[in-house]
């Protein structure tokens, strides 16, 4: 046997060990992408396993109450936008693979164009939420631009003392104190009792709700970011039928994206 | 070489427009007739139902376009043995929060 | 690329530096300096999984360094009742920063970052990992994390007459005083954030590059056990550490806009956190643990010149503790205020954990019976391991029922407990893995004796520091307290002299290793007999892309009595 040092020189040049960086490994790399799509629906299925701990049990009726407030059009239009958003992915790559930059290129622009809607609505459904003084307590800016916010104080014991239902005990208005409107007040008067009073489970919702379309919309704004980047690369044609990976790849995190919010959309706005 | 496994370099599965579009479709009705299921009120039934139709929404878009329907058999098993590690800890925490 | 193919790998960028060095001379720039940046930028942008090793290795041991350090001022402190040098604050974020220090900058990188990443591709007959540049970037993530974590001490001392900055509320960072308390929670949590996402990447080149570059000859079940502890490891890592992410980011979210998930007040649960939380640490202490085991593994068989016993009960059984470790989690939650009924749930799963550890202990010794053993210092801190680990795993027992666990909860048993598992198994085992590959890895032999020497300080030290806690712990010493009553004076002070003893023991070995670096004698290609591919086919120390010819893979890695395992 031949020692370490004389093998280098081996007759037979092709038993040589090389390094092959020539060749991308497909299957490797979309294995790859697979492992970092479970960590994010870990990721995600963290933030789930809290909303489940606390939407099926005491808070149930809460939620119940709380989903009232969204709307469910602006959620289904959402879902509609992004299982289109979807489709024209799935387009955007069998287009490729059959060969028309063209379309792939239109298919990846209109997805680009549908996750750029659904932050649109996004934006238009959290500003009806801040508006509604309806935000996170602790927001200094939007608490200057609106107002303080309902979630600031969770009214339970008020609302177990009060024997009204949760709909009447959300519809009384409080001032900043906390303190309710009382009955017979004057137009004028009554501008000053602008908050509505939420109980505990009402705040969580909302918390959850900020939290989870929060992220999911960062992820979005993320998969825009993926999607020009694809839509620089098919252009250039470093993206072609024969080395699709990317755009696959890419594909995959789409999806992953559109499937948070198949589960994010029955469990805020249908819950009602 | 670091390639130790077989080329399927050139072996590329295409799925087509048409097979997209109806998966759509289907991603469509589902979508809509969990909306309409949302009207009508089953008691505790209410979110194994949605939960239900959300997964099938899921699989569908898994199964296509996601591409698990055909891929190897070794990615599927990962697939599905993430999702139920996933579900037992979940059932685990509800061991607890169901039982307080 | 370029590459000679004789030259060690610490050598071998050689070829790009001279370009570097040309480029310089004609700029008229030649000092000393610029030298030295054009050598450590070879390092620190190398994607080489060798290099990428030694630099996780060397800063590991840096901030293992720090965080002994810190405990030996715990232990100072508590010599005796009251306080000694350092006030209560003082001494909480003290012990914080030991936890976060050891926990997410040295054992749970541990074996996976520096051996894992040494010698993983070696195992399998590869030239790298699958994802080089993504593996420097790991090793970014975690100096990110660490400075962050750093950073978390002082940042804002002394703005508007804040005091005292730095976390104390232990390296749990339970609600609701993480999110409350006006110390530096969100930095120091968003530093862990990060360590988390740099074991993610770890595990998941780990898991690709097994399944994807392993030699052709090399079935699943013909792979190192070393290899199947850190696949096992590395999904343990992608399927576990983002509970953890979410539940910081939470944190953070909480204490910035004051969502409510764990505040009482506001209708959250603080035992949710605690779920999210341990969700994830009972599983990082397997992936603390089980690449301890396949070194192990490694040592046991190599230095008993035997085959290893039950190579497929040791396979599956690694594949049980990972699986079976992910559904125990709330054992560290009984005193919680959980039901009754989860508590008797997870209290009869943990008891299930214990079973594939028995089965590995039992073919660890089973491999020895009728070997040729030789106590060389692998061995020594390798057999070091099984003895400690399973001290621990016992006092574990008590622990796991619920009638003794509530008298022993949050006393310096459980602190006895997890330092013989997390320290005398993953520490210990981290110290065993590069006693075993040194001469492999630097090319040079250290004084057996001083090794020998080394470890028996340590050893003694670690037992009286250790086995002291266990017992003062069933008196009924707090764990995180930094007065205590009269009564436990006495063995407070022997665990400081078994510290001091123990930590004698590091310096000696860490100081022997060190000096072999520098001035060893020159080590041979294989010196302990091992049959996986390092030592055979790949030079000492290895060549930049690990192998001169394909490996032959003529035989399994236990081959030592000619069968093919």
């Amino acid at each position: 046997m031949s020692s370490i040092a004389e093998q280098h020189t081996a007759e037979n040049q092709e038993e040589l060990f090389h390094f092959d960086h020539h060749h991308t490994d497909y299957e490797g790399a979309k294995l790859g992408v697979w492992l970092f799509l479970f960590t994010e629906l870990v990721l995600f299925g963290g933030m789930f396993l809290a909303l489940f701990a606390y939407g099926t049990g005491e808070y149930a009726t809460d939620f119940h109450a709380a989903g009232k407030n969204l709307n469910v059009f602006k959620g289904a239009g959402n879902t509609l936008v992004l299982l289109t958003s979807s489709l024209t992915m799935v387009y955007a790559i069998t287009a490729l693979q059959k060969g028309s930059k063209f379309w792939s290129l239109v298919h990846i622009a209109i997805t680009i164009i549908l996750a750029m809607t659904f932050m649109v609505i996004k934006y238009f459904e959290w500003s009806a939420k801040f508006e509604h003084h309806l935000f996170p307590a602790k927001i200094g800016f939007l608490e200057a631009k609106y107002g303080q916010s309902d979630l600031k104080r969770a009214y339970s014991a008020e609302f177990a003392e009060s024997g009204m239902s949760l709909a009447e005990f959300n519809k009384v208005k409080v001032d900043v104190n906390g303190n309710p409107m009382p009955d017979g007040v004057t137009a004028e008067e009554a501008k000053k009792y602008t908050h509505h009073r939420y109980t505990r489970g009402q705040v969580i919702f909302f918390g959850m709700y900020f939290t989870m379309t929060g992220l999911h919309g960062f992820h979005v704004l993320i998969g825009v970011a993926l999607l020009l980047w694809m839509f620089w690369g098919v252009l250039r044609e470093t993206i072609t039928a024969e080395n699709f990976g990317y755009l696959e790849n890419v594909g995959l995190y789409w999806h992953l994206v559109d499937l948070i919010w198949i589960y994010l959309f029955p469990l805020f706005y249908l819950v009602a | 070489m670091s390639h130790s496994q077989e080329e399927e370099h050139h072996h590329v599965h295409i799925i087509g427009y048409g097979s997209h579009t109806l998966v759509y479709a289907g991603l469509l009705v589902l979508t809509g007739l969990t909306v309409a299921a949302a009207g009508i009120d089953v008691g505790s039934l209410n979110l194994p139902i949605a939960m239900l139709i959300a997964s099938m929404k899921a699989g569908l878009v898994l199964a296509y376009f996601m591409h698990v329907k055909y891929e190897k058999t070794y990615l599927q098993a990962l697939i599905l043995g993430s999702t139920f590690f996933m579900f037992v800890v979940f059932c685990l925490t509800f061991a607890d929060y169901l039982t307080r | 690329m370029s590459y000679a193919v004789n030259k060690p790998y610490y050598e071998d960028q050689a070829v790009v530096l001279a370009d570097i060095y040309e480029t310089m001379a004609e700029a008229g720039k030649t000092n000393k300096f610029f030298n030295f940046l054009a050598w450590l930028h070879t390092w620190v942008l190398s994607t080489d999984h060798k290099r990428i090793g030694i630099l996780y290795l060397i800063s590991m041991l840096a901030f293992f360094a720090v965080g002994i350090s810190l405990g030996f001022t715990i232990r100072l402190e508590l010599l005796w009742p009251g306080e000694q040098f350092i006030s209560a604050t003082v001494y909480n974020s003290v012990f914080t920063l030991h936890g976060v220090i050891m926990i997410f900058l040295f054992v749970i990188p541990g074996i996976p970052a520096v051996f894992g990443n040494f010698f993983l591709p070696i195992h399998i007959g590869a030239a790298d990992v699958q994802f080089p540049r993504l593996n420097l970037a790991s090793w970014y993530m975690f100096m990110g994390g660490a400075l962050m974590a750093a950073m978390s001490l002082f940042v804002g001392y002394g703005a508007n007459g804040v005091e005292w900055v730095a976390p104390d509320g232990g390296w749990t960072f339970y609600a609701p005083y993480s999110t409350t308390a006006n110390t530096n929670v969100s930095m120091a949590v968003f530093a862990a954030f990060i360590l988390g996402f740099s074991s993610i990447f770890t595990g998941l080149n780990f898991v690709t590059t097994i399944h994807r570059m392993r030699h052709p000859k090399q079935k699943w079940m013909q792979m190192p056990l070393f290899v199947w502890a850190l696949y096992g490891t590395a999904w343990i890592q992608v399927l576990a550490t983002p509970v953890i992410g979410i539940t910081l980011a939470l944190i953070i979210v909480e204490r910035a806009f004051g969502i409510g998930i764990f505040d009482a007040t506001l209708g959250g649960d603080p035992v949710l956190y605690q779920h999210m939380f341990w969700i994830y640490s009972h599983p990082a202490v397997y992936v603390m643990v089980i690449p301890g085991m396949g070194v192990v593994s490694e040592i046991i068989a190599t230095f008993s010149q035997r085959t290893i016993f039950g190579y497929t009960s040791m396979v599956l059984s690694m594949i049980g503790i990972a699986f079976v470790g992910y559904f125990v989690w709330a054992h560290h939650m009984f005193t919680s205020g959980m039901s009754e009924a989860s508590v008797a749930i997870f209290s009869f799963l943990t008891f299930f954990v214990a079973v594939p550890t028995a089965v590995k202990v039992f073919n660890w010794l089973a491999t020895l019976y009728k070997g040729s053993i030789q106590l060389d210092p692998p061995m020594i801190w390798g057999l070091s391991f099984v003895f400690l680990f399973s001290i621990g795993g016992f006092t574990g027992l008590a622990l796991g029922m619920v009638n003794t666990d509530i008298h022993v909860h949050d006393t310096y048993y459980v602190v006895g407990h997890f330092h013989y598992t997390m320290f005398g198994g993953g520490g210990v085992a981290i110290i065993a893995a590069l006693h075993y590959w040194f001469p492999k890895m630097f090319g040079r032999m250290y004084n057996f004796t001083v090794a020998h020497v080394g470890w028996g300080f340590f050893f003694v030290g670690f037992n009286t520091l250790y086995g002291s806690m266990l017992i003062v712990g069933l008196q009924g010493m707090p764990r995180r307290y930094h007065d205590y009553l009269p009564q436990f004076t006495d063995l407070h002070q022997i665990g400081t002299v078994g510290a001091v003893i123990m930590i004698t023991g590091l310096i000696i070995t860490f100081g022997n290793l060190l000096i072999a670096l520098f001035g060893g004698d020159k080590a041979e290609q294989n010196p302990w007999g091992g049959k996986t591919l390092e030592w055979e086919e790949c030079p000492t120390p290895p060549v930049l892309i690990n192998f001169y010819k394909k490996p032959r893979l003529d035989h399994g890695p236990y081959d030592y009595e000619g069968e093919w395992v």
